[in-house]
């Protein structure tokens, strides 16, 4: 299908499938080969082409200089990096270096087998604490101390003497008596 | 592991080992790469010594934190080339003026007096279109065009989506050509033909 060419469109097909036009999109051949006839689209066809020289010729700036005699003597200088730098890369440990550690003070030798079955013993003993405590019928205790909604401030205000306190309305007692 | 097989190792590999402090591995991946790397970075900074320094720096700092590289992530070329160019980048930030190649003018005793004439003068006509480019636009020309990387390679070292990427190097070839014609239409009115 024909379709209308403008310089922008031109000039954006070129950057993207380069000055050879037989490479373009077939719907928009027809359109950019009339425009290439055109005086700004030969232009443009003219300074693709040579640009694609330019990168062809292979004059990358810096790139004849990657074979020069120099080039050794960089790459020695490089070869001699592990000598004068030491690494500074963190040694990756084990949890279990951690656990080690913290059992450092106790003068036994545990491996790291040992370690995991001490590990092992003591969540299993606490667990079966727990689900003991669960279990037990002491636990009823619990509910019915809050059942009997026992007020605990009542203490607090028995003898008032040493506050000064003549009357305390409910006391049962008078002061002093 | 003898320096013979490492040298069959990929990058990736032989990072690893340069993790673990084999200085053999270090020298395969310093001597399969310096040169690229030496070139790119004189590519950015036009200037041998310095580009030099610079790569070696980054070779100093993957001996020394080589954990940094991780391979799950990306290939140890691309992540290297994002050093040299990040390092690159920098250091042009910090420089005001872009002296001349070091040795433009040297005289190369391979070519003859008429090809050296030709080389300057397209190696001369490259670098001005180049400076009529962003930082971003000569970094896409440079990846693809000089270093040869493939568009979704490039796109990794500077970090972008390929889409991104593409139309950013689009932009970039436009502009150089419209540069090339804009030279060439003052060159014109200059001889008085325009």
């Amino acid at each position: 299908m024909d379709r209308a060419m403008n310089e922008a469109k031109f000039e954006d097909l070129l950057a993207r499938y380069g000055a050879d036009l037989e490479s373009w999109p077939s719907k928009d051949q027809p359109s950019a080969k009339a425009f290439a006839k055109t005086e700004t689209g030969q232009a443009m066809l003219e300074a693709e082409l040579q640009l694609d020289e330019l990168f062809a010729s292979n004059i990358a700036t810096g790139h004849e200089h990657t074979e020069d005699r120099n080039l050794e003597a960089f790459l020695s200088r490089l070869d001699a990096v592990p000598t004068g730098y030491s690494q500074e890369i963190p040694e990756k440990k084990s949890w279990l270096v951690d656990i080690q550690r913290l059992f450092a003070s106790f003068d036994v030798e545990l491996s790291p087998g040992a370690l995991v079955s001490q590990m092992a013993a003591l969540v299993v003993a606490l667990g079966m604490g727990i689900m003991v405590g669960f279990s037990s019928e002491d636990s009823g205790y619990v509910s019915n101390f809050e059942a009997e909604e026992i007020d605990i401030s009542e203490a607090w205000f028995a003898d008032l003497s040493d506050a000064g306190v003549s009357d305390v309305g409910q006391s049962a007692e008078p002061v002093g008596e | 592991m003898q320096q013979q097989d490492e040298t069959e190792l990929s990058d990736e590999q032989l990072v690893q080992l340069v993790c673990s402090g084999d200085r053999n591995a270090f020298r395969v991946l310093a001597r399969r790469h310096g040169a690229r790397y030496r070139a790119l970075a004189y590519r950015f900074v036009a200037d041998m010594a310095l580009a030099e320094d610079l790569v070696q720096e980054a070779f100093v700092k993957l001996w020394t934190h080589a954990d940094r590289f991780d391979a799950g992530k990306a290939k140890f070329t691309t992540w290297f080339h994002r050093v040299i160019v990040n390092k690159c980048l920098d250091e042009k930030r910090k420089r005001r003026v872009d002296p001349l190649p070091e040795g433009y003018d040297a005289l190369d005793p391979s070519a003859s007096a008429e090809e050296r004439l030709g080389q300057d003068h397209a190696n001369m006509k490259l670098k001005r279109v180049l400076q009529s480019l962003s930082e971003r636009q000569k970094t896409a020309i440079t990846l693809s065009y000089f270093d040869e990387l493939s568009n979704v390679e490039a796109a990794e070292v500077m970090d972008l989506n390929i889409k991104a990427y593409e139309s950013l190097l689009v932009r970039s070839r436009t502009k150089m050509r419209q540069a090339l014609l804009a030279e060439k239409e003052e060159l014109m009115s200059a001889i008085g033909r325009v």
